[in-house]
């Protein structure tokens, strides 16, 4: 052990003195509070429903704009990709389609 | 055939099932436990029941978790899950705090004198100078540097006490507090040398 560590051990040695006075005493009436807090919550159907919704619905709508801005970024690039069949062929495409 | 309950067991059941009288005995016995661990690792701006409210809050949630049987101590437990606690709410401290030595009581300064200068003698032993200018050094450490030498050196653990509430192996603990010990060295030499430019 060098002089330092020597040194260190002693300094929280003394400290020690300090926490021991402090006392235990503490109220305990908060983690009961919580306690009950969340035994009512899961007692609660209409609480527990809420939040399933609150969930999924959230996550709902993320997905849903994810999806948005991916069909937008999409059409944004079709007219330029896009390339009409000719008015014959679309004819034929459309009576077999109809004959289905 | 089932075997009967221990008191323990019998008492986690009721908790389980929501008996607000076996919750708040629960409470009061491991509250001594708790808190111990929480002042002797406590981020220097929160409020010690703060942290130990969060600390009750976890044993509650995994209490079901808890099998008495697995051999694992139910005290243990919850000290394991108080260390645990404690170091997620130290790494959660944005930044640490700045220390110089104008900050520092005339007592706090004259420990600091002794871990980094030649004094012989120790300083007058008050013991509220010490415990603030151990506090002050910690605080410039890292979580888990902080956590190993807290437990180590203030509480007096042994390595394998530490390795059993962190989940650390037992060399894992020695080699951290050793390097944990090196940079506090470096911290106060740094303090002090600032202090005298």
């Amino acid at each position: 052990m060098n002089r330092f560590e020597e040194r260190w051990k002693a300094c929280a040695r003394v400290a020690r003195l300090a926490r021991k006075d402090e006392a235990d005493s503490s109220p305990d009436w908060w983690a009961i509070q919580r306690r009950r807090a969340e035994l009512e919550r899961v007692q609660d159907p209409q609480a527990e429903s809420m939040e399933w919704w609150g969930w999924y619905g959230a996550r709902g709508v993320a997905v849903a704009s994810v999806l948005v801005l991916v069909c937008l970024a999409v059409a944004s690039r079709g007219p330029r990709d896009f390339h009409p069949l000719r008015p014959g062929v679309e004819d034929a495409v459309s009576e077999v389609f109809w004959l289905l | 055939m089932r075997e009967p309950l221990t008191e323990l067991e019998s008492e986690l059941e009721r908790v389980r099932a929501g008996d607000e009288t076996a919750a708040r005995a629960m409470v009061a016995r491991l509250n001594p436990l708790v808190m111990k661990i929480v002042r002797a690792n406590l981020p220097r701006r929160m409020a010690v029941e703060d942290l130990a409210q969060e600390v009750f809050a976890r044993v509650f949630e995994r209490l079901s978790r808890y099998q008495a049987r697995d051999g694992v101590p139910f005290e243990h437990w919850v000290s394991r899950l108080a260390v645990r606690t404690c170091l997620d709410a130290l790494r959660s401290e944005r930044r640490r705090p700045e220390v110089r030595l104008d900050d520092l009581s005339e007592g706090e300064g004259e420990w600091l004198n002794y871990l980094v200068s030649g004094t012989e003698a120790p300083p007058s032993q008050d013991a509220q100078d010490a415990r603030e200018m151990v506090e002050r050094l910690l605080g410039l450490l890292s979580a888990e540097d902080r956590l190993v030498i807290s437990l180590m050196d203030l509480e007096e653990k042994s390595a394998s006490a530490v390795s059993a509430l962190t989940g650390w192996s037992q060399v894992g603990v020695r080699v951290r507090a050793f390097r944990a010990r090196a940079r506090l060295r470096k911290a106060a030499e740094t303090l002090k040398e600032q202090g005298e430019r």
